[in-house]
């Protein structure tokens, strides 16, 4: 830093006495008040910022299953699984998270179960929806992401008609 | 007379990546026929016909449909059955989209939008920046 001081030195080569002003420069002193950079110790300050390690933190939120820390915030919403009785058997339909998301769809697939029982993985030539040969919707229709951590949701919704009333009290 | 196809709301319904026209309590697609007719519902505002609320509420990306029943003593919740072999990842997590779903509500009522273009010869869609909470 002395070699900086001396950089500044080069503030008084310039002599330009008047630039002593430049000593005022000097006041780059002032600049060492950028010594205040050095407060970028104060950046440090931002060390709140290095307290992003806070926000890495939110390493937290990870952990609390959540998403990834993009920049909007968004409703952190279940599967939404839905079995609707078809004709052919069950429609089963469930969302993937925007933080699922990968264009290469083959890198994100979902198991799909029917009272506990494995019975399709879902890959990305079936999408997020299936109409499965078997099954009535009376049964549980949880799917979980293959590739994060298995946890199997339960069905949100399931019809026998793709119609449901919602009866105000 | 050439009619057009319909020019009130748009749903996503069947399994394509276009969307359907939505008229009052009918799903028509462009060029095809009916593919659902809400009986027992009615659609609101008189001569807007507009449904109580299109989103996608469950299920994959495509849309829900939500209707008053006619006797006003309960709400119905439509949702697809066709098989898609497209994977779009929930619409309600594209911040666009949820925005627009919110204004359906406080607004004129139109049919919410995604921010990055879904339809035939789609591109695979932008990776959201988002968190969850």
């Amino acid at each position: 830093l002395a070699p900086t001081g001396g950089a500044t030195g080069s503030g008084g080569i310039t002599g330009s006495g008047g630039l002593t002003n430049t000593g005022g420069l000097t006041s780059s002193g002032g600049v060492t008040i950028s010594g205040g950079i050095t407060g970028s110790g104060g950046v440090a300050i931002s060390g709140g910022t290095t307290s992003s390690g806070g926000i890495a933190s939110s390493g937290g939120v990870t952990a609390t299953g959540g998403g990834p820390l993009g920049h909007f915030q968004m409703e952190k919403v279940d599967r939404g699984v839905v079995a609707v009785k078809v004709d052919a058997g069950v429609y089963v339909g469930w969302r993937m998270f925007g933080y699922e998301y990968d264009p290469m769809a083959s890198n994100v697939s979902y198991n799909l179960y029917r009272d506990g029982t494995k019975v399709t993985n879902v890959t990305d030539s079936t999408s997020t929806s299936t109409s499965q040969e078997v099954g009535t919707t009376a049964a549980a229709w949880p799917t979980t992401s293959a590739r994060t951590t298995p946890r199997r949701q339960p069905v949100r919704a399931a019809w026998a008609l793709s119609i449901v009333a919602l009866v105000s009290p | 007379v050439t009619h057009s196809a319909g020019n009130n709301f748009l749903i996503y319904w069947d399994a394509d990546e276009s969307r359907e026209l939505l008229n009052a309590t009918s799903i028509t697609k462009a060029g095809g026929g009916t593919l659902l007719t809400a009986t027992g519902c009615l659609a609101n505002n008189g001569t807007k016909q507009t449904p109580t609320l299109t989103a996608d509420l469950l299920g994959d990306w495509r849309e829900e449909l939500v209707f008053r029943e006619a006797s006003n003593a309960a709400l119905r919740v439509y949702t697809t059955t066709d098989v898609t072999t497209r994977r779009i990842y929930t619409l309600m997590h594209d911040p666009t989209y949820r925005a627009q779903v919110a204004f359906e509500q406080s607004g004129y009522n139109q049919p919410p939008h995604v921010g990055f273009h879904i339809g035939a010869g789609m591109a695979d869609p932008p990776k959201p920046d988002i968190t969850v909470r």
